[in-house]
C-alpha cells in the first residue's frame, strides 16, 4: 500500500510538469503582451520598467527558457503576481481556496448523508412507491437549474423567513477565527468560539443544500445502481443461510460492497464542486477559488489563470489519489491487484 | 425411524414462479424426507426445480418465486407459515446451505475467518474470540494445511476447493442436524472434488448429520447417496434407494440420464444414449407427462395425462409405462450392447497398414507469462504455463488432453491455434514451421486450423444472425456468395439444426443449440485439424451427451483430426484414440487413450481416474484422493512437479525431474515409478470394469 501511494505520488510530478508546460505555453501563445497585461498600458509605455519586467521574467530568451524560469520561481513558492488584485497569485489563492474547500467538503458530507440511505432504501424497496419517490426526487435535484434553487432559496429562507442568514461566510460583525486551516469552521473550533462556529455553519447551510440537490441526486442513483447490482450476489444468500436478519444482511453484507463504486463517484463529485461552485459563489458572495477564477479570466489576469489551473490539476490529482486508496481500503481485490503491480 | 416424527419432512411442495403473464408453478408437489445419518440425492438437469426446493425449505428464494401450497416441518414444526424470525433462528443454526459457487456465495470483502463464524455469533452462540478460534478449527479439520493464513485472508485469494472447504466450515460449525448441498462440486477440478465428497461423506457416516445433496450429476450423486429423487419439470419422477436408481431405474428419464453418462462402460466412440430435445423451459411445461416431448415410450396416454408418483417396487415412479421398461429393461439393454457394438464396427475405417501421416508436430514448446512482482525492483514472477510441452498428431486421431485447472490445457490449445506465441520450440502443422508465421501466411493457416470454445454464450457475437457467424470463415477464406449459403444449410443441418436457424440470433437459442452453432461455425471451412477447448463442461448432462455423439459423427463422416481438451476424463476418454494428461505445464502422461485410461503409469492419472465419481464405485478398490491443491505455477516443486501431492513420492522425485520416457506400445510416462499405483485400478478393466457389474445385475 505504501509503494503504491508513493508510486503514486511520484506519478503526480509529470502530471504537474505537464500541467504547467500547457497552461504556459497557451498563455504565451494567445496574442497579448505579457508586459502590457501585467504592468498596464502606462507602465508598459515606460521602457526602463519593461525592460526591467523583462529581465526578471526573462522574456528575452527563448520560450523553453522563459518556461524554466517560471518553473524556478514557482519551485520557490513564487506563481507571479495577479494583475487585478496586485498581489502575490500565492497569497490570493491560499486565502481563496479554503472557502471553496470548505463548501464543496460539507455539500460531499451532506450529500453522503442523504443519498447512501436514500438510495439503499429504493434498491431494497425496488419497484414500489418508496423507490419511485426516491427517483423523482433525484431527478428533480438533478435536473432543477441551480441558479433558479439558489435565487429562489435566498428569496424564501432568507429574504422571506429568514430562517438562514444571508450571504457571505460570516456575519459582517464577526471576526474570523484565527487561520490554521483556512476553513472556518474548522479554526473556530480550534480556537473554541462557539458562536462563530455557529454562525459559519449556518452560513454553510443554504448553499451546501443547493449545491447538494444536484450531487446528492447524482450520488443517490448511484448508490442504487450500485445496490441493485450487488443484491442479487449469491453471497448476501449466504448470509441469510447463516441466520441474519434481512437488516444485518443488507447493512453488514450488501452495503459496503455496493459503496466501493460509490467512492468514485464521491471523489469525481467532490472534484467537480471545487472547481465549478462559479455560479453558487457568485450569488452567494461566497469568497472562494471559483470568482477568483471568473475575475482572472474576465481580466486576462494569466499568472492568476496558470496559478489556478495548477491548483485543480493538484487538487483533481490528490482527490483521484483519494479516491483509490478509499477503493484499496474498501476492496481487497483492489489491494491484491495493487501488489502485483497490476494498477 | 418409522412412526417417529423425521428430521424434515417436506410435503406436497409447490412454488410459483412469476412470468410476463402471471405466475407458473415450476415446483409442482415435492414431497421428500431427510433424517438423522441419511443422505438424500436429488437429480436432474437445469430447471427441474431442484435448487427452487431445497432453498425452499430455508425460505430463501428469489423475489419472483412465491411457496404456493404445501409444507416445510423441520422436528415436525412447520416452516413454511413460521415467521422471519423464527426461519432466520433455523437458518445456519438447524439447517445449512453449501452452494456451488464459492467465489459468487463468500463476500468479497470479509475475511473468511469472520464469515466462517458469523453463524455462531449471530446466533450468539460464543463470544467473537472463541468463534475465531473455533473457524480455525474447523478449517483445520476439513484438511486445510494453514487455516491462520485462511482465517486472515479474502476469498478471492483462494482456490475453489479452499474456498469449498470453507463455505462447509461455515455450514458446519453451528453444528446443525442437516446441511443442503447445492452442487457443491460442480465448478471444482475432479481430483479436488473427489476430496470434498470425501468430506460430505465422512460428516453424514461419521457424525449423523443428516445430508440433502443436488447435482445434475448422476454419478456424483451415486458416490454418496443411500436415497435419490429424480427431478424433471418440478416434480419427483423417480425415488427410491440408490442402488435400484442405478441398477434398475423405472422412469425412461432416469434411464436416460444413467446411460448419457460417458465412460460407463461403453466402448470409446459407442454412440451415447443422448436424451433428445432440450430440457423443457419452465415458460411452458408440455401438457401430459412433461417428459413425453422427450420420451422414446411416449403414447397418446403420456401426452394427455400426467402420470401420478406411485410406489412400484422398492421406489416410487410416475410414468404410465414404468412396469414394462422396468421388465423389458434387461432384454432392451442387451439390445443396445449389440447395436452398439456392430456400430463400432461399422464406423471404424479399415486400419491402414502404415501409420497415417502426421499432421501436427509440437516439438519441445515452452510457455511462460510474467507478471510484475509485488515489490518494485525485483524481477518479475514468471507463471510456468507451458513447459517443453512435445507431442504429434496424426491424420484421422483425435488427441484428448485432461488435466486439473492450472495444467496449461487452454494455453497448449491457444499456442496450437496461434492465439498465443511460445518462448521456444517449435509447431510443424503437415511439416511446414508455423511457430512464427505471421500476416497472409498466418490467415492462410486458419483455413486448416478451426477451434471450438468453451463457452457458448462468449464466443458467438451476440449481434450476428447465426448465418453470418457460420459464413465467417467461409466468406474471410474467399467463397463465393451463392456457395456459402449452401453450405451455411448444409452446416446446420449437419449440426442437427436445420435451416431455420440460420436467421436467429445467438441469444434465441439454447446452450446446446449455441455449441451447435460454434460446431458449426469450426467445420464449415472443411478444416482439417480442430483444435476443441471444453466444448461440453457448460452444458447439462443429457446436452453433452448429444455433443458428444455430434463429435463422434464428425470423426466418422469427414475423418476430422481433433484435439479435445477436457478436464472430465470421462468425456475424453470416450471420444479419443490417445490422451496426453497435463500436470502444472508439463505432459506426464501420453499414450492410447484406452490403455492410459485402464493401466495409469503415473500416478497422477490414477489419482483422475480414481476421482471420476463412478455410477457405482465399487469398495475393493479403494480410492486414491490427492491431498490439497496443485502446486503454485509461479513456484513449481523441484524435481518432479507432482511430488508434493504424489502420495508415492521418494527422496529422489524431489531432486530429479523425470523425463517423458517411452514405454511399450507407444505409451510415455514421466514418473521415476511406473506403475505404482496401480493397486487403486481394479481388475485391469478400469472404470469400464465397475460398470459392468451394474450392467450384469441389471440382467440378472
Amino acid at each position: 500500500m505504501i509503494t503504491y501511494v508513493s508510486r503514486r505520488l511520484g506519478l503526480l510530478v509529470p502530471i504537474l510538469v505537464g500541467i504547467t508546460f500547457i497552461t504556459f505555453m497557451v498563455s504565451r501563445a494567445i496574442p497579448t503582451d505579457p508586459v502590457v497585461a501585467a504592468l498596464g498600458q502606462q507602465a508598459a509605455d515606460h521602457p526602463n520598467i519593461v525592460a526591467a519586467y523583462r529581465a526578471q521574467w526573462g522574456l528575452n530568451e527563448s520560450l523553453l527558457i522563459q518556461y524554466l524560469i517560471y518553473m524556478k520561481n514557482l519551485f520557490h513558492g513564487n506563481l507571479g503576481q495577479s494583475i487585478y488584485t496586485h498581489r502575490p497569485v500565492a497569497e490570493d489563492l491560499l486565502s481563496y481556496m479554503p472557502a471553496t474547500i470548505e463548501l464543496a467538503g460539507f455539500t460531499i458530507l451532506l450529500s453522503v448523508f442523504i443519498s447512501v440511505p436514500l438510495g439503499v432504501l429504493a434498491a431494497v424497496k425496488r419497484g414500489t412507491v418508496v423507490d419511485l419517490l426516491v427517483r423523482l426526487l433525484t431527478l428533480i435535484g438533478v435536473a432543477m437549474p441551480i441558479f433558479w434553487l439558489a435565487l429562489a432559496g435566498l428569496e424564501l429562507f432568507y429574504f422571506h423567513m429568514g430562517i438562514v442568514p444571508g450571504p457571505g461566510r460570516l456575519s459582517p460583525l464577526l471576526n474570523p477565527p484565527p487561520r490554521v486551516t483556512g476553513l472556518f469552521t474548522i479554526d473556530s473550533l480550534l480556537a473554541r468560539q462557539w458562536g462563530t462556529f455557529n454562525n459559519a455553519l449556518a452560513h454553510l447551510i443554504l448553499p451546501s443544500l443547493i449545491l447538494a440537490t444536484w450531487t446528492a441526486g447524482t450520488l443517490t442513483r448511484m448508490t442504487r445502481t450500485s445496490m441493485l447490482a450487488v443484491l442479487p450476489q449469491g453471497y448476501l444468500n449466504t448470509a441469510r443461510s447463516k441466520g441474519a436478519s434481512e437488516l444485518y444482511t443488507i447493512l453488514r453484507h450488501a452495503l459496503p460492497n455496493a459503496l466501493i463504486p460509490v467512492v468514485t463517484i464521491v471523489g469525481l463529485v467532490f472534484g467537480d464542486l471545487l472547481t465549478g461552485v462559479i455560479l453558487i459563489e457568485t450569488l452567494f458572495s461566497w469568497p472562494g477559488i471559483g470568482r477568483y477564477a471568473y475575475e482572472a479570466a474576465i481580466y486576462a489576469d494569466f499568472p492568476a489563470i496558470i496559478g489556478i489551473t495548477l491548483v485543480f490539476g493538484v487538487t483533481y490529482s490528490l482527490v483521484n489519489l483519494g479516491v483509490d486508496v478509499v477503493y484499496a481500503r474498501l476492496d481487497p481485490r483492489i489491494r491484491t491487484a495493487m501488489a502485483l503491480g497490476r494498477r | 425411524m418409522a412412526g417417529t416424527t423425521p428430521l424434515l419432512e417436506v410435503d406436497n411442495l409447490h412454488i410459483a414462479v412469476q412470468v410476463a403473464d402471471g405466475f407458473r408453478e415450476v415446483v409442482r408437489g415435492v414431497s421428500l424426507r431427510a433424517d438423522h445419518g441419511n443422505a438424500l440425492g436429488l437429480v436432474g438437469e437445469s430447471g427441474s426445480g431442484k435448487t427452487l426446493t431445497t432453498s425452499a425449505i430455508v425460505r430463501i428464494l428469489p423475489a419472483a418465486a412465491r411457496i404456493t401450497d404445501g409444507q416445510v416441518r423441520l422436528n415436525g414444526e412447520d416452516l413454511t407459515h413460521a415467521s422471519a424470525r423464527r426461519v432466520a433462528a433455523i437458518r445456519g443454526k438447524e439447517i445449512s446451505l453449501v452452494v456451488q459457487d464459492s467465489l459468487a456465495s463468500l463476500n468479497p470483502i470479509m475475511r473468511v475467518g469472520k464469515q466462517v463464524c458469523e453463524p455462531l455469533l449471530l446466533h450468539h452462540l460464543v463470544n467473537r474470540k472463541r468463534a475465531a478460534s473455533r473457524a480455525a478449527d474447523m478449517l483445520r479439520s476439513l484438511g486445510l494445511p494453514d487455516p491462520a493464513r485462511l482465517t486472515q485472508g479474502y476469498p478471492h485469494e483462494f482456490s475453489g476447493g479452499m474456498r469449498q472447504r470453507a463455505m462447509i466450515a461455515t455450514a458446519l460449525i453451528a453444528s446443525p442436524q442437516l446441511i443442503i448441498a447445492d452442487e457443491p462440486t460442480t465448478a471444482l477440478d475432479a481430483t479436488v472434488q473427489a476430496q470434498i465428497l470425501d468430506i460430505l461423506a465422512r460428516l453424514n457416516r461419521d457424525m449423523g448429520v443428516a445430508l440433502i445433496l443436488i447435482s445434475h450429476d448422476l454419478a456424483v450423486v451415486s458416490e454418496i447417496c443411500d436415497h435419490i429423487g429424480v427431478m424433471y419439470a418440478g416434480r419427483i419422477v423417480e425415488t427410491g434407494s440408490s442402488r435400484a436408481i442405478l441398477g434398475q431405474p423405472m422412469h425412461p428419464y432416469t434411464q436416460a440420464l444413467v446411460e448419457s453418462v460417458p465412460m460407463s462402460g461403453l466402448p470409446r466412440g459407442s454412440r451415447l444414449k443422448a436424451i433428445p430435445g432440450e430440457p423443457p423451459s419452465i415458460e411452458a411445461f408440455p401438457s401430459g407427462c412433461p417428459f413425453s416431448t422427450r420420451c422414446r415410450h411416449a403414447t397418446n396416454i403420456c401426452r394427455q395425462k400426467e402420470p401420478e408418483l406411485t410406489a412400484r417396487n422398492e421406489g416410487r415412479v410416475a410414468c404410465w409405462h414404468a412396469e414394462e421398461i422396468a421388465n423389458g429393461a434387461g432384454s432392451r439393454l442387451a439390445a443396445v450392447q449389440t447395436i452398439t457394438a456392430a456400430s463400432i464396427e461399422g464406423a471404424d475405417p479399415p486400419v491402414p497398414r502404415q501409420p497415417p501421416e502426421e499432421l501436427l508436430r509440437v516439438e519441445s514448446i515452452t510457455r511462460h507469462y510474467r507478471v510484475p512482482s509485488a515489490w518494485p525492483f525485483l524481477p518479475p514472477l514468471h507463471i510456468h504455463a507451458l513447459d517443453e510441452v512435445s507431442l504429434t498428431v496424426r491424420r484421422g486421431e483425435t488427441l484428448g488432453i485432461a488435466g486439473e485447472t492450472g495444467c496449461g490445457k487452454s494455453t497448449l490449445a491457444n499456442c496450437l491455434l496461434r492465439l498465443a506465441d511460445v518462448d521456444s520450440g517449435r509447431i510443424l502443422f503437415r511439416g511446414h514451421d508455423i511457430t512464427n508465421i505471421r500476416g497472409e501466411e498466418l490467415r492462410r493457416l486458419r483455413r486448416y486450423i478451426q477451434p471450438i470454445f468453451q463457452d457458448p454464450y462468449g464466443s458467438l457475437n451476440p449481434r450476428q444472425r447465426v448465418r453470418s457467424l457460420v459464413a465467417e470463415a467461409l466468406t474471410s477464406h474467399g467463397t463465393p456468395a451463392a456457395e456459402r449459403e449452401n453450405r451455411v444449410i448444409e452446416v446446420l443441418q449437419f449440426v442437427g439444426l436445420g435451416a431455420h436457424f440460420a436467421d436467429k440470433f445467438p441469444h434465441e437459442l439454447s446452450g446446446g443449440q449455441r455449441q451447435r452453432v460454434g460446431i458449426g461455425r469450426a467445420i464449415a471451412i472443411n478444416p482439417e485439424l480442430i483444435i476443441a477447448d471444453e466444448p461440453v463442461s457448460a452444458l447439462d448432462v443429457s446436452v453433452q451427451a448429444q455433443v458428444i455423439n455430434l463429435f463422434m459423427d464428425l470423426q466418422r463422416r469427414f475423418a476430422l483430426t481433433l484435439i479435445f481438451i477436457s478436464h472430465d476424463l470421462r468425456v475424453v476418454r470416450h471420444l479419443s484414440s490417445h490422451v496426453a494428461i497435463m500436470f502444472l505445464g508439463k505432459v506426464i502422461e501420453y499414450g492410447p487413450a484406452e490403455a492410459v485410461c485402464t493401466t495409469p503409469l503415473h500416478p497422477y492419472t490414477a489419482a483422475l481416474l480414481s476421482s471420476v465419481p463412478g455410477i457405482s464405485h465399487d469398495p475393493s478398490t479403494g480410492r486414491l484422493i490427492l491431498r490439497g491443491d496443485p502446486p503454485s505455477p509461479t513456484s513449481p516443486p523441484s524435481g518432479c512437479r507432482f511430488r508434493t501431492r504424489c502420495p508415492y513420492a521418494a527422496a529422489t522425485c524431489a531432486e530429479v525431474a523425470p523425463e517423458l520416457q517411452r514405454h511399450e506400445n507407444g505409451r510415455m510416462v514421466a514418473c521415476h515409478f511406473p506403475g505404482i499405483a496401480s493397486e487403486f485400478i481394479g481388475s485391469g478393466e478400469g472404470l469400464g470394469g465397475r460398470h459392468q457389474s451394474v450392467v450384469a445385475a441389471r440382467q440378472a
